[in-house]
């Protein structure tokens, strides 16, 4: 089910174009990677999400209904420039970022304790946030974005500044409020995150959404015909006999196993390929090598940039 | 409204709680009290010093009508020149000598000799006791008798009556002096403190844009509600500071007033001159005017006459609005600047037209109902001050009307536009304030 559906959205700044015209459609209780160059109008597009800013036009809709102004408590959003009142504690603070969303009192205080305990910081409460190291703040200000229980959870680059301990933390932190229903969109450099933690994914270079869809799918729609093939047998004969061109990308012999990397230049099904090796030979190893979410953004990207200079 | 709440309510506890807003706080009442208490102090300090005062009267007669005076004993020392005596100075023990030179009834005037300071009422009384004493002798040349002259020695008290246009008395007590007094202090409080919390307002948007804590703030609450709860909270911290001032600067005050001085300070008269004047001691006063000693008693007694209900609230509207006005344009301003470095050069040509008014402060104090002090007092960047420094002295009701008028109705259009600077202001890092960039936001929508 469609949580939050972005139709045609554009946003100009004086003679720039922040957006173009990008729908999106985000799926209720998934994690969805927002991923793009920097300068591509992510930001933008979180901003508009968050109500900080208003679209030129096109449309949001919240559960199939426009977005209201009173949706923002609804949201929780961990920006990527973030920062904290120095001069003021913690626990007054974290109450503070929650009574502004519309928690009460005893409500806030409850769920911050609950949170603090939980990160095991609880003696950081009466201390001032700016002798929090950096990496302690990182926690703070998350706290501060979940507390609410919000149902729609914007994370802008919420790794950055947490060694791996940390950002397994809360890795899990956002793995257990998906489990709970929260729908969380994920703005990220970090392909590896995307990888572990998206369900599924939107490109935006120079202003335009290039590639929508669930992981898998955008995988397999970039995966190419090649495969990491290992055998014991004929392989010269193996080749010979190959019906479809070829290329051959790596080729490593060894105590009489082969093992080659190889692009097919006209689709075959796998099934044939794995048939046609049976006759040469036996299978020690055989897989299709799928591109990872790094690969495919930079070869977007790289495809996006020289599509618009050739117009 | 509840989130301009919940804003208001961390700018107020933030600030309320912070060491040096208690610290000056403290201070603040504690240094205005010292300003009125210690000139006092000092003074009866000095009167309980006795000063030695040597006379050499090369005309035999002069000095012999120079009697004790306040702390002051005074001796004609005889045969001995003014050379002889500066050289015998040091051992002769004395504070000050007063030479009265032979040519005194041409040249009109004697020296007073000393190496410490001396006051004004010594020399206006030495100066009162030879003028008398000349005229008494041109007289008598003039065979006029001593009776004659007492008879006709009149002083004349010039005083001014208030009276409206219509002619109906005005029954008012504090004189020109005590008001400009007011006046003065008025004006100075009031910069001071739209300055000073226009200024914090500034800083407190650039802490929180600096402090990357904007963008978290206004995916929660509208700029709008950001910038009126900011505003409201510091507004409310600087208004319970004024009252905290005015209160313990007051009870100081009073309270150095029952302990130091229990009988209400009032100046020595002159004893010659006290008879003649009867009961008109203001010429007194008039003699005095230009010491330091007496602005403190002028302000001491200030503080008694004065209608302090219509004072005190003049002063909040002028406060509040003359806050709101600069308080808009400092948020406007504090949204666009991205470190604090850039704060100086940008505050300084809003605050221009405060500074112009503090400057001109003493022309609106002489003349009141003058033009610059009208036309001052009618802008509303300038109207908190000329106002508040006009007041005192009695301002036409629709002027006042029409400064008020003026000043909430530029204020809501300063609110207006400022909102949509800061709006826009807030998100924007590493970018230069252009002129065109702010006129674009402001014609947008």
């Amino acid at each position: 089910m469609t949580g939050i559906s972005i139709q045609n959205i554009t946003k100009r700044f004086s003679h720039t174009v922040a957006l173009n015209s990008v729908s999106l459609e985000i799926p209720q209780g998934s994690i969805y990677g927002l991923l793009g160059p920097n300068g591509a109008g992510k930001t933008t597009c979180i901003r508009i999400l968050t109500q900080i800013l208003q679209p030129d036009s096109g449309t949001i809709t919240l559960y199939n209904k426009n977005l209201e102004p009173d949706d923002i408590t609804k949201f929780g959003y961990l920006p990527e420039e973030r920062g904290l009142y120095k001069q003021m504690y913690v626990g007054e603070q974290i109450m503070y970022f929650a009574s502004l969303k519309g928690m009460s009192k005893i409500e806030a205080k409850q769920e911050c304790n609950f949170w603090l305990q939980k990160f095991n910081i609880e003696q950081w409460k009466h201390k001032k946030a700016g002798e929090l190291s950096k990496g302690m703040q990182q926690k703070i200000q998350f706290i501060c974005a979940i507390i609410h229980k919000p149902e729609i959870l914007i994370l802008d680059e919420p790794f950055s500044g947490f060694d791996p301990i940390n950002a397994d933390i809360i890795k899990q932190e956002i793995l257990q409020l998906k489990k709970l229903g929260t729908t969380i969109i994920l703005s990220t450099h970090n392909m590896n995150s995307v990888e572990e933690l998206c369900d599924s994914i939107a490109l935006i270079n120079a202003s335009e959404k290039i590639i929508e869809g669930s992981v898998s799918a955008i995988k397999k729609q970039f995966a190419k015909n090649i495969y990491s093939i290992t055998f014991s047998g004929y392989y010269d004969k193996f080749l010979a006999t190959l019906t479809t061109s070829y290329k051959i990308l790596e080729q490593i012999q060894n105590n009489g196993e082969t093992t080659i990397l190889i692009e097919l230049t006209e689709e075959i099904p796998t099934n044939n390929l794995l048939t046609h090796i049976m006759t040469c030979g036996n299978i020690i190893d055989f897989s299709q090598i799928i591109p990872n979410m790094h690969d495919i953004f930079i070869d977007v990207v790289k495809n996006s940039q020289s599509t618009k200079l050739h117009e | 409204m509840n989130k301009i709440r919940l804003i208001f309510i961390r700018e107020c506890s933030v600030r309320l709680r912070k060491r040096s807003y208690i610290l000056m706080s403290i201070l603040g009442p504690l240094l205005l009290a010292a300003i009125v208490v210690i000139p006092l102090l000092l003074k009866k300090i000095d009167k309980n010093t006795v000063k030695q005062v040597a006379i050499i009267d090369e005309t035999y007669i002069l000095g012999e009508t120079i009697k004790n005076f306040e702390n002051y004993r005074f001796t004609i020392i005889q045969d001995t020149t003014l050379e002889d005596f500066r050289k015998h100075y040091k051992a002769s023990g004395y504070d000050a000598v007063v030479f009265i030179p032979k040519n005194i009834y041409s040249s009109n005037a004697c020296i007073i000799y000393s190496h410490v300071w001396i006051d004004n009422a010594l020399k206006a009384y030495i100066g009162y006791v030879l003028r008398r004493d000349l005229e008494y002798m041109a007289l008598l040349k003039e065979k006029v008798t001593i009776e004659t002259i007492k008879r006709v020695s009149t002083p004349v008290f010039v005083g001014v009556q208030k009276w409206t246009k219509e002619g109906e008395y005005i029954d008012e007590e504090i004189s020109m002096t005590k008001k400009s007094n007011i006046a003065m202090i008025a004006a100075i409080i009031i910069y001071l403190f739209v300055f000073m919390y226009g200024v914090m307002v500034l800083r407190g948007v650039i802490e929180e844009k600096t402090g990357r804590v904007v963008e978290i703030l206004v995916s929660s609450v509208k700029p709008f509600q950001l910038m009126a709860g900011k505003i409201i909270g510091i507004g409310t911290v600087g208004l319970i500071q004024f009252i905290v001032w005015i209160v313990l600067t007051f009870s100081i005050v009073y309270g150095a007033q029952v302990v130091l001085f229990p009988e209400t300070y009032t100046p020595t008269p002159l004893p010659e001159l006290q008879d003649s004047l009867g009961n008109n001691n203001h010429s007194l006063l008039q003699l005095q005017s230009d010491t330091n000693v007496d602005y403190a008693i002028n302000l001491f007694q200030a503080i008694d006459g004065v209608n302090w209900t219509i004072m005190l609230s003049s002063f909040v509207f002028f406060f509040i609005f003359g806050y709101l006005l600069y308080a808009s344009l400092f948020a406007a301003i504090g949204a666009f600047i991205d470190n604090d470095s850039e704060t100086q050069q940008f505050v300084i040509p809003v605050t221009i037209p405060l500074m112009l008014t503090l400057f001109l402060l003493g022309n609106i104090v002489a003349n009141p109902s003058g033009d610059i002090a009208l036309w001052l007092s009618f802008i509303p960047f300038t109207s908190p001050i000329a106002m508040m420094a006009r007041l005192p002295f009695g301002v036409p009701y629709w002027h006042v009307l029409l400064s008020a008028c003026i000043l909430i109705l530029t204020c809501l259009i300063s609110i207006i536009l400022s909102a949509k600077l800061y709006r826009t202001g807030i998100l924007l890092y590493g970018k230069k304030i252009r002129l065109q960039t702010i006129i674009s936001i402001l014609m947008k929508n």
